[in-house]
């Protein structure tokens, strides 16, 4: 079948069954568990029980804290939709509903892409000045995930790593180094590769070679993000999972501005969602968009603009996700309230850890 | 750090055969033989796996290439010790031994050091000898560096397999 076709076949798929499970059958629990069976069984078939199950391995985690958190609001009797006192059994039934919803996202974008491979979007007739972020894009993705891991294993060598007492802030900085070795490395591949597609395209297609470059730096920041916020995907009770992705979004506005501050952290984090948790993928897209953009208006700051303006950036990413989540019927003032304390943590960390990278950065030549 | 004598698969279609069980206790190693034969699979399949997270040694690994090492050092000293430059291998060989030396001093535990033809391989004997008591420096080179050294030869049998042997010096 040809790239194209099936591209559009399989996206009428996926619009078809999130129209289905999230719009118009979103309280129905039999319709729910229909699609869960047969989102399950689809991708058995597809990618076979091993890769399934490490599919399902990461949503558990998840799936389970979810669960805690609704029997929590039972035993709490938080209120309904209806405003009544909700008791153990209906937050119960509630919560399966929305713990169904939520694994039927997840499923289905997880079917999505194995429908489609990323050499198949290489194949589709797209311009060249579209095709060439397709190209970079999969060189950086797979060079990012490989090189993490040999970042890790060089840093697990270094003696000091090795001492038998680490204190959390000693093992927070080993963390951090790793993601800034990371920058480092994808800062260099991206301008190498990118202005080798540059040439490329001036040499086949005519036009001028050797423009400013900020496509693939912008690009780059794109995947460090999601990959920053995909390599540590720890799941949390409500919704979400932290990781170190607003860590990155915060270096990248202090340290390349709003415009790449606000493409990185909206569109970095939105495909990590899509990848992860699909379901938070519109409010991540505007809400980290935004705390990008917001933490870049430090870049041309001194002093105290750049402590004030990534943390208003993370202000806004609490605030954003607590006020989405709660006006999203699929999440829900449940998810919105058991989030909350999370995302404070994960902002957070997000400030500490984006300003001592930008710091840090000072010394490496990025 | 003891690896067992027997067929050890590296990559799929290539193994080593261990002729006799072989020690890392303690004094120097060398690793004898051609290009090709084996000799950095041997450091990073089968020593490093073993070593890595084991608390009973303080393991250093010095890579042939430097270049990604450099990067996770040079990262790794920016955020904990900033006022150190590493500009290149020569930094971060001496940031290396530096961080071996606090880490012994505040916990001392044995020392294996693994170089794969490192161009800073004297420099790197000489800071051993004169500061940390228990090393064993296990390191592959073609010429003969240090004479002291016990040899591990490696002798490819086929394309698909090479024979490690420890003769007796």
């Amino acid at each position: 079948m040809p790239p194209q076709i099936k591209l559009i076949l399989s996206l009428l798929l996926l619009l078809s069954i999130l129209a289905v499970t999230l719009v118009l059958f979103l309280d129905s629990l039999p319709i729910q568990l229909a699609f869960f069976g047969a989102l399950t069984l689809a991708l058995l078939f597809l990618k076979g029980f091993k890769r399934w199950l490490q599919g399902f391995r990461l949503m558990l985690p998840f799936l389970i804290s979810l669960s805690l958190v609704y029997l929590m609001f039972g035993v709490l009797k938080i209120k309904t939709q209806e405003a009544d006192p909700g008791s153990i059994s209906y937050w119960l039934q509630f919560g399966l509903g929305r713990i169904l919803l939520f694994a039927n996202s997840v499923l289905t974008f997880q079917l999505f892409f194995s429908l489609i491979s990323f050499d198949e979007l290489l194949s589709l007739p797209l311009k060249i000045g579209l095709m060439k972020y397709v190209i970079l894009g999969k060189i950086l993705f797979s060079n990012a995930f490989n090189s993490y891991q040999d970042i890790g294993f060089h840093q697990s060598l270094i003696p000091s790593q090795q001492q038998s007492k680490q204190r959390f802030s000693q093992r927070f900085k080993a963390r951090l180094a790793a993601v800034l070795a990371l920058l480092f490395t994808l800062s260099r591949e991206s301008r190498i590769k990118g202005a080798q597609i540059d040439n490329r395209i001036a040499a086949c297609h005519g036009g001028k070679s050797g423009g400013t470059g900020q496509w693939y730096l912008n690009l780059g920041y794109v995947v460090l993000v999601t990959v920053a916020t995909m390599i540590i995907p720890i799941p949390i009770p409500g919704g979400g999972f932290f990781n170190f992705g607003d860590v990155m979004i915060v270096f990248i506005g202090l340290h390349a501005g709003r415009r790449a501050g606000a493409l990185a952290g909206g569109i970095g984090s939105a495909i990590a969602d899509l990848l992860l948790f699909p379901l938070f993928a519109p409010i991540t897209l505007l809400v980290k968009g935004l705390e990008g953009w917001l933490s870049g208006l430090g870049h041309k700051s001194s002093g105290l603009g750049r402590f004030l303006f990534p943390l208003s950036g993370c202000a806004l990413m609490v605030g954003g996700y607590f006020l989405g989540e709660w006006a999203l019927p699929q999440l829900g003032k449940a998810v919105a309230v058991a989030d909350l304390g999370v995302n404070i943590v994960q902002g957070l960390v997000g400030f500490v850890g984006g300003r001592a990278l930008f710091e840090a950065a000072k010394y490496l030549d990025i | 750090m003891i690896i067992e004598a027997g067929i050890h698969q590296i990559w799929p279609g290539f193994d080593l055969q261990i002729a006799s069980e072989l020690h890392f206790t303690s004094g120097l190693t060398h690793l004898q033989g051609p290009n090709g034969v084996g000799k950095s699979s041997f450091l990073t399949q089968l020593l490093l796996p073993r070593l890595v997270k084991n608390p009973a040694y303080y393991c250093l690994y010095f890579e042939q290439q430097m270049q990604l090492q450099i990067t996770a050092v040079k990262a790794y000293a920016a955020l904990m010790k900033p006022r150190v430059q590493v500009e290149g291998e020569a930094d971060a060989v001496d940031f290396l031994l530096q961080d071996l030396l606090r880490s012994y001093e505040a916990e001392p535990r044995p020392s294996l050091v693994l170089m794969d033809e490192s161009l800073h391989a004297e420099r790197i004997k000489a800071f051993l000898d004169e500061n940390i008591p228990d090393y064993s420096l296990v390191f592959s080179s073609h010429g003969e560096l240090f004479p002291s050294a016990r040899s591990i030869v490696f002798k490819p049998l086929s394309s698909s397999r090479s024979l490690v042997d420890a003769p007796a010096n």
